[in-house]
């Protein structure tokens, strides 16, 4: 699974590569590698919390983890940025728990309110595929986009999900199915295209 | 537990790590018992949520906090090298769940296993218990029966030595009275009233030898008493005759005891009239219809 996914990303040999100095205890290392995915664990954060003086703490708080523990991350399990994405999800979600605040979460029919822009380091093959991504989620029934928003993105749970679109938990979990399947197959054939 | 197509709508929401509730801790159970199809249909989610991540435009934060990063950074101590894995939500923590289901799962096996095993030990003990409060009665049964079976022994025993005696008791009782009888028989015949006394006197071949007939003529009978006569020689008999007026009439054989003493109540002879010859000679054994060989006693 983590080599058919490094094949996609072509920055995915230079986080291995960094995370090797930053174990050393290179702190350019993780300069570098904050650059790269600091825009992803800001903006994240900000969408759950949405306060930014919140967010920038737990910007800093995950990767202060990665410097700390960086053993945490295991390549074979999957890309960094998805690790960075569970471990902000994780800490935001905490944060929401402790201060029993709902989630300052968009509207479903407001989704992307926060100002696009992206970083200097990112190159123009991950680019592209941010926007195949973009498509084929935007390409999805608002239904079936609306619950896998929720559900990842969002970070609820499917049955808080329900609660939150009012509707029952079968529907939201046949949603969540048919979405994630039409996703696979958009993803493979915009795959295949580039 | 079997997979039906409800699972795939689970494993979807699993690999976005938002499945919760009942609904978890079915699929997880489902998971642990061995799933190829779900385990196909987690990679394939996971591996969109992986590009999902993408769907997120990056905000770049102030610059202040990777600062105070950095500057948290140089100012540390010594790094910490605790590292545990905290299950994640989807890609990596799909392969941790399948891993600790698959764990869970022979866990679970194993304790049924066990479970069976205790069970089967618990009844076998059971029976066990069973079979050795049988074998303690059949031991106390064994025990009064090889008691009873001792005394029986014992008694047997009593009995049988008390049975020998009495038919020691018994021979003997048959020989006193047989000899009685023929003391009864002797002392009849000599003191019946027309007895005749004939004295033997020992001939050439046995000159020691005596003996003594008593005839009791009206029943033809014959009472000899022989005494220091030898044994006849091996393959002889001795052969008592009563002699008639010229004529030997055969009386049977006899034998002697070692001490040389006989007593021979001969077979009956008709008609003792007139002077009556008694001789023994050494036949053949057997005997013969006439005397042939050498006379040992004689008288009249």
């Amino acid at each position: 699974m983590s080599r058919s996914i490094r094949e996609v990303r072509g920055n995915e040999p230079e986080d291995t590569e960094l995370l090797a100095q930053l174990g050393a205890g290179d702190a350019r290392a993780l300069e570098a590698l904050y650059d790269r995915h600091s825009g992803l664990v800001h903006a994240l954060a900000l969408r759950l919390l949405g306060r930014s003086e919140e967010a920038e703490e737990i910007t800093q708080d995950v990767f202060w983890r990665l410097w700390t523990s960086p053993a945490d991350y295991d390549p074979g399990r999957g890309s960094l940025r998805t690790w960075l994405f569970v471990v902000t999800r994780s800490r935001c979600l905490d944060r929401i728990r402790q201060t029993r605040r709902q989630a300052a979460v968009a509207s479903p029919d407001a989704t992307d309110p926060v100002v696009h822009e992206a970083t200097p380091e990112e190159g123009a093959s991950l680019a592209q595929r941010r926007r195949h991504v973009k498509e084929a989620l935007g390409s999805l029934p608002a239904e079936q986009r609306h619950a896998v928003e929720l559900c990842f993105l969002n970070g609820l749970s499917h049955s808080e999900a329900a609660i939150r679109l009012g509707e029952p938990l079968g529907t939201v979990k046949s949603r969540v199915r048919m979405g994630i399947a039409k996703l696979k197959a958009s993803l493979e054939g915009l795959r295949g295209a580039s | 537990m079997t997979h039906r197509d409800e699972h795939l709508e689970l494993a979807a929401v699993y690999a976005l790590g938002a499945l919760d509730g009942e609904d978890r801790a079915h699929f997880e159970a489902h998971l642990a018992g061995g799933c190829a199809i779900c385990e196909a249909a987690l990679r394939e989610a996971a591996a969109v949520a992986d590009d999902l991540v993408l769907a997120i435009d990056p905000v770049a934060p102030p610059p202040r906090v990777k600062s105070r990063l950095l500057a948290r950074v140089q100012g540390q101590a010594p790094r910490s090298r605790r590292s545990p894995w905290i299950p994640l939500a989807f890609a990596a923590s799909i392969l941790v769940a399948l891993a600790l289901g698959t764990q869970v799962q022979t866990l679970r096996v194993a304790l049924e296993g066990e479970r069976r095993e205790n069970a089967d030990a618990t009844a076998r003990l059971a029976r066990a218990e069973e079979a050795a409060t049988h074998v303690d009665r059949l031991r106390a049964e064994r025990d009064a029966v090889q008691t009873k079976l001792a005394a029986a022994e014992r008694s047997a025993a009593a009995a049988e030595a008390q049975l020998a005696e009495w038919r020691d008791l018994a021979a003997r009782l048959e020989e006193t009275q047989t000899r009685l009888a023929q003391a009864e028989d002797a002392l009849a015949l000599l003191t019946g009233p027309g007895i005749q006394t004939v004295s033997l006197a020992g001939q050439s071949a046995a000159p020691s030898a005596r003996a003594r007939a008593f005839l009791d003529p009206e029943r033809g009978r014959l009472l000899l008493y022989v005494y220091d006569l030898p044994p006849p020689p091996a393959g002889k008999t001795y052969q008592l005759w009563v002699i008639l007026g010229g004529m030997p009439i055969d009386a049977g054989t006899f034998g002697v005891q070692p001490d040389g003493r006989a007593r021979y109540d001969a077979r009956p002879v008709p008609g003792f009239e007139g002077d009556v010859t008694v001789a023994v000679t050494v036949e053949p054994a057997g005997g013969v219809p006439q005397p042939t060989g050498p006379m040992v006693l004689a008288g009249s």
